[in-house]
């Protein structure tokens, strides 16, 4: 794989990432998750305007989170489940890793305390 | 798959509700020794690079500086062969019982490093120390995509380090378990 790809989907977890810090916008998906909605509809638990939730449909957008449909004309939003599943699976490894070694760090913490109980026992005084 | 335990994954759940959609995960376990042995085996680089990574993986390049502002730097390589590299900068020390750090996770190695946000909390319990990893994925950064084009110098310095540390004694840095 080369850099430039590398970047670009790199640029798109770390998008992801953004996109997912913000609890409204984390709230807009978890709706959406019921199904398609219109950005009425999702406006209506916010005190918000219609344009600041634009903004935030636009940030899940760029994103790849959500996917409006042409067609209609009130243009309702979907959800998009490729991004998540993205972040799930780094999310998994990058759990996985930190899992293998606190396994590591408990084999290492048991040594040394059998090292210190032999020693213990091998002790002139 | 055995199901992981006490572990909470945010992300990638069905997303029912807003905090299903959290991103980072947080790892929970139990060792059976007094929080301050647990202390210095995660925040002296001499014992951590016995440990850290995974099954096979050893770290010839393992520096921390446990202070406020510290460098963290470590080159993990595997088995195969690939050089896990992380870099980081430590936020915060409250000994023995927080210790925070922001890494620039290249993973999986060759990747575009992103910041995560690692919070450890020791608790202990009648000797027993329960260790609370949170790891919140921030961004990434500028520093991050030129950082690409040096990772593989990186890794003759690392051969260097490798050198010094072996040059210098029989520490316990040079035990670490193939």
């Amino acid at each position: 794989m080369s850099a430039a790809t590398l970047r670009t989907e790199n640029d798109r977890l770390s998008s992801t990432f953004s996109a997912l810090a913000d609890p409204t916008r984390r709230a807009i998906l978890a709706r959406l998750a019921s199904g398609e909605a219109s950005v009425t509809e999702l406006a209506e638990p916010f005190e918000m305007s219609l344009p600041a939730i634009s903004k935030h449909l636009r940030v899940l957008e760029g994103a790849g989170l959500i996917a409006r449909r042409k067609e209609a004309q009130w243009r309702p939003c979907r959800l998009e489940a490729r991004p998540l599943k993205d972040i799930a699976h780094w999310t998994e490894n990058y759990r996985q890793f930190w899992d293998e070694s606190f396994d590591r760090l408990d084999a290492y913490l048991r040594e040394v305390e059998s090292e210190a109980k032999h020693h213990g026992r091998t002790k002139k005084h | 798959m055995v199901e992981p335990r006490n572990t909470e994954i945010h992300a990638g759940r069905r997303p029912s509700s807003p905090e299903s959609l959290k991103t980072g995960f947080v790892l929970t376990r139990e060792f059976r020794v007094p929080r301050q042995v647990l202390w210095s085996a995660l925040t002296d680089p001499r014992k951590l690079a016995i440990w850290w990574g995974p099954r096979g993986a050893t770290n010839p390049v393992c520096e921390l500086d446990p202070r406020v502002h510290g460098a963290l730097r470590i080159h993990s390589q595997n088995p195969d062969g690939s050089i896990f590299p992380v870099t980081g900068t430590v936020r915060e020390v409250d000994a023995p019982r927080k210790f925070v750090f922001v890494l620039s996770v290249a993973f999986p190695p060759g990747v575009v490093p992103f910041e995560v946000l690692h919070t450890l909390r020791f608790d202990e319990h009648g000797g027993t120390t329960t260790l609370t990893l949170e790891a919140q994925p921030l961004q990434t950064t500028p520093a991050s995509l030129e950082w690409i084009a040096g990772a593989d110098p990186g890794w003759g310095e690392s051969l260097e380090r490798l050198a010094e540390l072996v040059q210098a004694g029989p520490g316990e840095a040079v035990r670490a378990r193939a």
